[in-house]
């Protein structure tokens, strides 16, 4: 749409806003009674601030230290802004659960603005676009990763197949030690897998890391898909160092590989490309400045950590779609000095967030 | 923060070959020093590892070449390693007394000599002819071809178990425990530099996610450790699951010098680490009286860094060895530490350095019954109950090894009747004592080897 928020909210890829002129335009949009959404316009009337004179800069976000927002429990369609255009289709998309129950967000366009941004940097990485098909093997259904994979797959001329994936019924097999059922799950989709390789045209799969080693486990599909696989994304769960060299050197060798870091909440941050000298093997770039991510100290989340320095992911969400004041998010990760002066920081190592405690065993073995 | 290379490196080992990872630990000393560098596996490794095992040629190793690896053990250099700088090192992580190490060198360095001989003494009678063609006869075979073990940290003597695998012609791939990396890969490497094939060793230190996939991708595994273990693979019948110990003496009669020097020497010998060390003893004398002479005598155990040729007792980082003992305090139910008052500075030894020894613990019981007869933990800690004869063997149940003090014959043939208690012995005689083949908790080749029938023409 265009209007006057455009040249800020939707302008061209390599124009991107300064961040402070987007923080004052989410303010006065998400927060005018004539374009913001019913969620926010009710919520400010009991705010000790106002968001759209009070808050002129990024740093003034903080006052949104105090307005605790579950997503888990807000009816979805007050979260469309009034001042969208008409017919502009919303769609709601859930996260996976892993920390409570599903959190909800709406999106119109912004996601497609992310992946076309993430598929800018897959080409500046040599990753192959139009020959053959893609196959998405992961969440579909209410995940935004089915919709981002379609996006992405349109945009660099693939058709795209998909092996869907509940990831909240594999969270509760793992989590009721149903290690059996897990396995019979997990076998359940290899075999589907192994139906599109055997009579499709596959040369992109876009899956977990997890998924990429039970491939590896199933001599069957592993040798279909070492055969004709050439791009490889990653995401939804983290990955350490080793596990990605092994999977680049050993199970793929003649595929390129590039992880994709996000979730429902703050979008995709992509790998971005390597560089000599790079600390990690795999760096994200977060979609700067719509995505802010920052890292700070578990034990003072008020500190920002220093570059290779390990923090607690906190994400900021500033896009004409929706609004997410600054958030703790469960993930840790280490922050790198961005390359390229590209705005915003970097980070790798990303992976969960568990609190230091150990427990006492009994027994001798 | 150590410069990297002041830390002693412990690569994995993948079928044979020393391997770099991204993923590294650092372990440090109980009192905090950094000194290694620990390489680790992740879950997919564990796969890639036990398909390399799987891929090279039938070559089990000849009993003679392990018994030349044990003495490589005792002797050598390894991994950079002498024989006394593993030992301080294996002590000062693991926190377990040097001289236990030092002692261990010689066991260990035995247990591969009689390898071979503990090999012909499980194998059954019928199966140890060779076929003959126009006969059919008996072989004892491998139930698969790759072992998993998921080794523990307590005592370097565990390890040796897995050496039986070996022998049977099992591949290994061991995952050791956190604490403990330096025994078995001080074994690995003495196996290597005596000739053993390279596929038949891996060492993937590693999470127990790596476990897991471990186990998942062996054929079968053998597991140690406690109720969480038993929780996670008690249902996967490829599993060998060596579980705690929860050793015990029962007494009957007299309380006399000797009663007290083997209940003594059962609970602290190799301060008390060991699933062999007695947690309980039951007795039909006057308990109270049992538990203060034991306390008394059990109070001399000296409290020393790990690395001192003195220390007897277990040693934990501070906060740790106290949060065991808090532990322990939770778990009472209304017994007694009667050995508590005769530690003026408390039973967590401060030895200054950040590390905190832990110092015995007697646990008097008003009944046969209490759970304490059940609660290990690693470190001198026994609980002393009472017991009549007409109670039987019950409360006695669930007991890798029970010495009966004072007891007839009848009786111990009693004890052989509870199948969970797994070895009786009748007289002065400490828990932890074996013979040269007797089983530790059956014959862990028996969970390995079947016998098959198998016949030629002539």
């Amino acid at each position: 749409m265009a209007d006057d928020f455009s040249s800020v909210f939707e302008p061209p890829l390599d124009q991107l806003p300064d961040i402070d002129d987007l923080v004052r335009a989410t303010m006065e949009w998400h927060f005018s009674p004539l374009t913001g959404s019913p969620y926010w316009v009710e919520r400010a009337k009991g705010f000790s601030f106002d968001p759209r004179t009070d808050v002129q800069c990024l740093a003034d976000l903080r006052l949104f230290a105090d307005v605790p927002v579950d997503w888990s429990r807000i009816p979805a369609h007050q979260l469309v802004p009034r001042g969208s255009t008409p017919g502009v289709r919303y769609g709601i998309y859930e996260s996976g659960g892993a920390t409570g129950a599903p959190k909800r967000i709406v999106d119109a366009t912004s996601r497609r603005r992310n992946v076309q941004w993430q598929s800018l940097l897959l080409d500046e990485q040599g990753f192959p676009s139009g020959e053959g098909n893609w196959l998405h093997i992961g969440p579909t259904g209410p995940h935004v990763m089915a919709k981002n994979i379609t996006t992405l797959s349109e945009l660099r001329g693939h058709l795209c197949y998909f092996v869907d994936l509940d990831p909240r019924w594999v969270r509760r097999c793992v989590a009721e030690g149903r290690q059996s059922e897990f396995r019979r799950y997990v076998d359940h989709i290899l075999d589907q897998v192994k139906d599109v390789l055997r009579t499709q045209d596959i040369r992109g799969i876009s899956t977990t890391p997890r998924i990429l080693e039970s491939i590896g486990a199933r001599e069957d599909v592993y040798a279909l898909l070492r055969e004709s696989v050439r791009g490889i994304i990653w995401g939804g769960t983290s990955m350490d160092g080793e596990t990605l060299r092994l999977i680049d050197e050993e199970l793929f060798p003649q595929a390129k590989l590039a992880g994709a870091y996000g979730n429902t909440m703050m979008g995709v941050a992509p790998q971005r490309t390597p560089r000599p000298g790079d600390k990690a093997p795999c760096v994200f770039r977060p979609f700067y400045p719509y995505t802010v991510v920052e890292l700070v100290d578990p034990a003072q989340p008020d500190r920002i950590v220093a570059d290779d320095e390990e923090g607690r992911v906190v994400i900021t969400v500033l896009t004409r779609d929706y609004f997410t004041p600054p958030t703790l998010e469960r993930d840790v990760a280490t922050r790198r000095t961005s390359a390229d002066k590209s705005p915003g920081i970097e980070l790798s190592g990303v992976r969960p967030y568990e609190s230091a405690s150990t427990s006492v065993v009994e027994g001798v073995y | 923060m150590a410069e990297a290379k002041d830390l002693h490196e412990i690569p994995l080992i993948r079928a044979g070959l020393p391997r770099h990872s991204a993923e590294r630990a650092e372990l440090a000393g109980v009192d905090g020093t950094l000194l290694a560098l620990v390489h680790l596996a992740p879950p997919l490794l564990a796969r890639l590892t036990v398909a390399d095992a799987r891929a090279g040629a039938e070559h089990t190793p000849e009993p003679e070449r392990i018994a030349a690896a044990g003495e490589l053990f005792e002797t050598a250099t390894l991994n950079g390693l002498s024989p006394q700088a593993y030992c301080e090192l294996q002590s000062r992580v693991a926190g377990v007394p040097v001289a236990v190490a030092r002692h261990s060198l010689h066991d260990v360095a035995e247990t591969f000599a009689n390898v071979g001989a503990k090999f012909l003494a499980e194998r059954p009678a019928g199966a140890s002819a060779a076929p003959v063609p126009g006969e059919i006869s008996t072989v004892w075979t491998r139930r698969g071809d790759v072992l998993a073990v998921i080794a523990p940290s307590n005592n370097p003597g565990t390890h040796t178990q897995w050496l039986t695998a070996l022998a049977c012609g099992y591949r290994l791939v061991v995952r050791p425990g956190t604490r403990d990396p330096f025994t078995p890969a001080r074994m690995i490497a003495a196996l290597l530099d005596a000739g053993v094939a390279p596929h038949y060793l891996s060492l993937l230190p590693g999470s127990h996610a790596t476990g897991d996939a471990l186990v998942e991708a062996a054929d079968l595994s053998l597991v140690f450790g406690g109720d969480a273990a038993a929780r996670r693979y008690g249902e996967d019948r490829r599993v060998i699951l060596r579980g705690p110990g929860r050793s015990k003496l029962l007494h009957t009669g007299e309380i006399t010098e000797q009663t007290l020097d083997v209940i003594c020497r059962s609970v602290g010998y190799d301060a008390g680490m060991r699933c062999t060390n007695a947690t309980a003893v039951f007795t039909d004398a006057d308990p109270a009286a049992l538990a203060a002479a034991v306390a008394e005598r059990l109070a001399r155990l000296t409290p020393a860094p790990p690395q001192s040729p003195d220390a007897q007792v277990p040693v934990l980082p501070l906060a740790e060895a106290q949060a065991l003992r808090k532990h322990l305090e939770g778990r009472l139910e209304g017994a007694v530490d009667v050995a508590a008052p005769l530690y003026p500075e408390g039973p967590v030894a401060d030895l200054g350095d950040g590390s905190g020894a832990l110092r015995p613990a007697v646990l008097l019981c008003d009944r046969a019954d209490h759970p304490g007869a059940r609660i290990e933990l690693s470190f001198p800690c026994v609980w002393i109950l009472p017991w009549r004869r007409e109670q039987g063997f019950g409360p006695l149940r669930d007991t890798l090894a029970l010495t009966i003090l004072g007891g007839d014959e009848p009786l111990a043939r009693e004890a052989l009747r509870e199948r969970s208690i797994r070895k009786v012995l009748l007289g002065p005689i400490p828990t932890y004592q074996a013979g040269r083949t007797s089983p530790h908790d059956g014959y862990l080749s028996h969970d390995l080897m079947e016998a098959r029938a198998f016949g030629t023409s002539a």
